[in-house]
C-alpha cells in the first residue's frame, strides 16, 4: 500500500539512508573491482557529501512555522527504493547497469523532493537540486563506462 | 512507521541550577509525563520562595563582575552557547517532543528558532553600540551608551518548552545581566539543558539560574526588589491582571506576550490550494497550541455574485476538511505524524469544552475531532483531532476566545473591511493573515489591521530572530518586545553624557 504521509523528517530520513546505502554501495564496489577502485571511491565520497549537505540544510532552514507535514503529501517513497545487494557473481558491467539503475532512481527522488519543497525554504529545494545534480552527472559517467 | 529513538531512557530527576550547581529543592515533586505514552519522564521540584531568593541573590551577586566583562568576551560565550545547542541539535529536539508531544518537525522548527535567537545576541558587540554627536554647542559632545540593569526574572510557558526561554536570556546575559529563569513544570527539560549547555560555554555561576516551580516562585519573582525587570510569556488575565500590574507597583520593566485568537482572511483570488496546506500547519501544527495558530477562517466575498461566491466558499471548505480528515495524529517521534496530543489530557478536556459550546451556540461541527484515530497503541486521554465548525458569528465563543487546541471555526465576511472589523471586534491582536494574489488588498491589510504580526499567504507570522516578536491589544503588554534590537534595549538603560573639556 502506498504510503502518501510523508513528513519533511521522513524525507530527509529517506535522503540520508538513500546517500548511506548508495556510500556502501560504491565503497563495496571499489573492494570487488580494483581497476575501477579510484572511481568508486570517489563515488561513495561523494555520497558522503550529498548526505551531511542535506541533513545540514534540513537542520540549519527547517521552522515550526513551515508546513514541513504537508508539503510532501502523497509522495510514495516506495517509488524511490534502491536495489544495493550486489550479487556474488557479478561482473563489472552487470554492476554498472545496477549502479546506473540506483542513479536513475536517486536523481528522480532528488529532483522530486527539489520541487516538491518549493513551499517550504528555498535552500532546501537548492540542496536536492545539488543532490539530483551530482546523481545525474554520476549516471552519466556510469553510463560511459558500460561496455 | 519509524518511530525515533527516545533520549530519555530513565526517570530523570530534575534539579534547579543556581550558582552554577544543580541544587536539589525542599519543595514537592511533580511528575513530567509525556502526552503521547502516558509514560512519566521526569520529576521536577516545586521549588520555594526561599530557594528562588536565594537564586535572584545568587544573580545580584555575579552582576558586577559580569557586567565588566567586555562584550566581544560575552559574545564568545553566545557562539560557544550555540556550537554546543548545534551539537546536541537531535537530542533537544527530541526531548521537546518527549515532554511536550509535538512532532519531530515541529521541535527541529523550535530548536532552530532558539539557536537562532543565540546567534543574534552573538551579535552583542554591535547591536549594543551607542550614538555619539560632537558639538552639540560650543566644545561640547554628547553619547549615548547602553547599560545592563542587573537581574532579570523569566516566566515560561509550556507550548513552545525551548524556544521561548531564548528569545530572552541570550539578550540578557549577553548585554552584560544576570538571570533567573522558570520554566513551565509541565514541559521543564529543555531548559534544564540548556543552562547545562550555558556553563559548559563558558557562562560563570551565577550569570544565568534556572529555579522550577509554580505560583510561589512566580509571585516571589514579581515582587522581588533585587529583579529589574520580568519576561512572561502565557495567558492574558495573568499578563494583564498579574505580571503588568505587579511590575507595575514594583517599578519593574515588563514584557507580557499573552493570549490569542488569530483570523486568516481567505480573498476570492487565493491560491486554494497553497492556501490550505499553509493553513493546516497554522490551524492544527503544535495541535494548536501556539499563540500565531490559526483559529478563525474567514472567508470573503469581495466582488464576487452570491453565486460565484457560495463556490468559492464551498471549494475552500471542502479543501481544507479534507485536508484536516487526512492528518495523521500519533506519537510525535514517529516520523510519520503529522500532529500530536495536546499537552495534558486536562487541556484536552478544556477544548472539548469548547466544541460542545460551539454545537451549543449552534455553529454546524462540519469535522469533529474528538472522533479520531491514533497511529499506535498509545493511550487517547491528551489526543484530539482537527475539527472544523461552520456557521460561525464572531459573538460565539468558540470565534471569540482562545481555545489553544486544534479547532477552526469559519465565518463568512462581505469583504475585506467586514473581515477586517470582526478583527479589530476581538480583544486580542497578535496576529492575522490575508490569503490573497492582490498586492492592493494585502497592502490595505497589512496597513489596517491592528495586530502585531501580519502575514501575507503565511499562514503562521512568526517573526524571525533579528524582529521583534510583536503584540497588540490582550496580546501584548508591555512596550519592548522580545528579541532583536528590542530585546536588546529592553535589557539596558540608554545614559546620555553631556561632555565638555575646560
Amino acid at each position: 500500500m502506498a504510503d502518501t504521509v510523508v513528513t519533511a523528517s521522513r524525507v530527509i530520513s529517506f535522503a540520508e539512508a538513500l546517500e548511506s546505502r548508495s556510500e556502501a554501495f560504491y565503497t563495496d564496489l571499489a573492494e570487488r573491482f580494483p581497476d575501477a577502485r579510484e572511481r568508486f571511491l570517489a563515488f561513495a565520497e561523494d555520497c558522503g557529501k550529498n548526505r551531511v549537505s542535506l541533513v545540514r540544510t534540513y537542520r540549519e532552514t527547517v521552522s515550526d512555522a513551515l508546513e514541513t507535514g504537508f508539503s510532501f503529501q502523497g509522495l510514495d517513497l516506495a517509488d524511490y527504493e534502491i536495489d544495493t545487494t550486489l550479487d556474488e557473481e557479478a561482473t563489472l558491467n552487470g554492476a554498472l547497469r545496477q549502479a546506473v539503475e540506483m542513479e536513475a532512481k536517486a536523481v528522480a527522488f532528488h529532483q522530486t523532493v527539489a520541487e516538491r519543497s518549493r513551499s517550504l525554504l528555498a535552500t532546501i529545494a537548492m540542496a536536492f537540486r545539488r543532490a539530483a545534480r551530482s546523481r545525474k552527472r554520476r549516471k552519466q559517467t556510469l553510463e560511459s563506462l558500460l561496455e | 512507521m519509524s518511530i525515533l529513538e527516545e533520549p530519555i531512557k530513565d526517570v530523570l530527576n530534575v534539579k534547579n541550577y543556581v550558582d552554577g550547581d544543580w541544587v536539589d529543592s525542599g519543595g514537592e515533586r511533580k511528575d513530567v509525563v509525556n502526552p503521547a505514552t502516558g509514560k512519566t519522564i521526569a520529576t521536577v521540584p516545586v521549588s520555594t520562595t526561599k530557594e528562588l531568593s536565594r537564586a535572584v541573590e545568587a544573580a545580584r551577586d555575579a552582576f558586577p563582575l559580569w557586567r565588566e566583562v567586555p562584550p566581544l568576551a560575552r559574545a564568545r560565550c553566545m557562539f560557544r552557547l550555540k556550537e554546543l545547542l548545534e551539537e546536541n541539535f537531535e537530542e533537544l529536539s527530541r526531548i521537546q517532543t518527549m515532554e511536550h508531544g509535538k512532532t519531530i518537525d515541529e521541535s527541529r522548527g523550535e530548536t532552530r528558532r532558539g539557536i537562532e535567537n543565540v546567534e543574534v545576541a552573538a551579535g552583542i558587540p554591535s547591536l549594543m553600540m551607542g550614538d555619539y554627536l560632537e558639538d552639540i554647542a560650543a566644545g561640547i559632545d554628547e553619547y549615548l551608551i547602553r547599560q545592563p540593569l542587573g537581574v532579570f526574572g523569566m516566566i515560561t510557558p509550556f507550548n513552545f518548552p525551548f524556544m521561548i526561554g531564548l528569545w530572552f536570556a541570550p539578550y540578557a546575559v549577553a548585554t552584560g545581566n544576570c538571570v533567573v529563569l522558570k520554566p513551565s513544570s509541565e514541559d521543564p527539560l529543555c531548559q534544564t539543558k540548556i543552562v547545562e549547555l550555558a556553563e559548559e560555554a563558558g557562562v560563570p555561576p551565577g550569570v544565568w539560574n534556572v529555579v522550577h516551580g509554580g505560583l510561589d516562585v512566580v509571585s516571589a519573582m514579581l515582587d522581588h526588589p533585587d529583579i529589574e525587570g520580568i519576561c512572561f510569556v502565557g495567558s492574558t488575565p495573568v499578563g494583564r491582571d498579574v505580571v503588568a500590574k505587579r511590575c507595575g507597583a514594583t517599578g519593574k520593566r515588563y514584557i507580557a506576550q499573552c493570549g490569542a485568537k488569530n483570523f486568516a482572511v481567505v480573498m476570492p483570488d487565493a491560491d486554494i490550494e497553497r492556501t490550505v496546506a499553509s493553513c493546516m500547519t497554522s490551524f492544527y501544527g503544535n495541535t494548536g497550541q501556539r499563540c500565531l495558530a490559526n483559529a478563525n477562517l474567514v472567508i470573503c466575498q469581495q466582488d464576487l455574485s452570491d453565486e460565484a461566491y457560495e463556490t468559492f466558499y464551498q471549494d475552500v471548505v471542502d479543501a481544507f476538511v479534507a485536508a484536516a480528515e487526512g492528518i495523521t495524529l500519533g506519537y510525535g517521534l514517529d516520523e510519520s505524524i503529522q500532529v500530536g496530543p495536546l499537552r495534558d489530557p486536562g487541556k484536552k478536556e478544556r477544548v472539548v469544552g469548547y466544541i460542545e459550546r460551539g454545537i451549543e451556540e449552534g455553529a454546524t461541527l462540519t469535522l469533529d475531532g474528538r472522533d479520531f484515530e491514533i497511529v499506535g497503541d498509545l493511550p487517547r486521554d491528551a489526543f484530539l483531532g482537527p475539527t472544523v465548525f461552520e456557521d460561525v458569528t464572531p459573538d460565539m465563543a468558540i470565534a471569540r476566545e482562545e481555545i489553544f487546541g486544534p479547532v477552526a471555526s469559519i465565518l463568512k465576511a462581505r469583504d475585506l473591511d467586514d473581515a477586517i472589523s470582526m478583527i479589530h471586534a476581538n480583544p486580542f491582536g497578535n496576529a492575522a493573515s490575508i490569503f490573497t494574489d492582490s498586492g492592493s488588498l494585502a497592502r490595505d491589510f497589512r496597513y489596517q489591521v491592528r495586530c502585531g504580526n501580519i502575514g501575507v499567504n503565511v499562514g503562521i507570522a512568526a517573526p524571525m530572530a533579528f524582529f521583534p516578536f510583536s503584540g497588540m491589544k490582550d496580546s501584548f503588554f508591555g512596550t519592548l518586545h522580545g528579541q532583536g534590537q528590542e530585546a536588546v534595549r529592553f535589557f539596558t538603560e540608554s545614559k546620555v553624557v553631556i561632555e565638555r573639556w575646560f
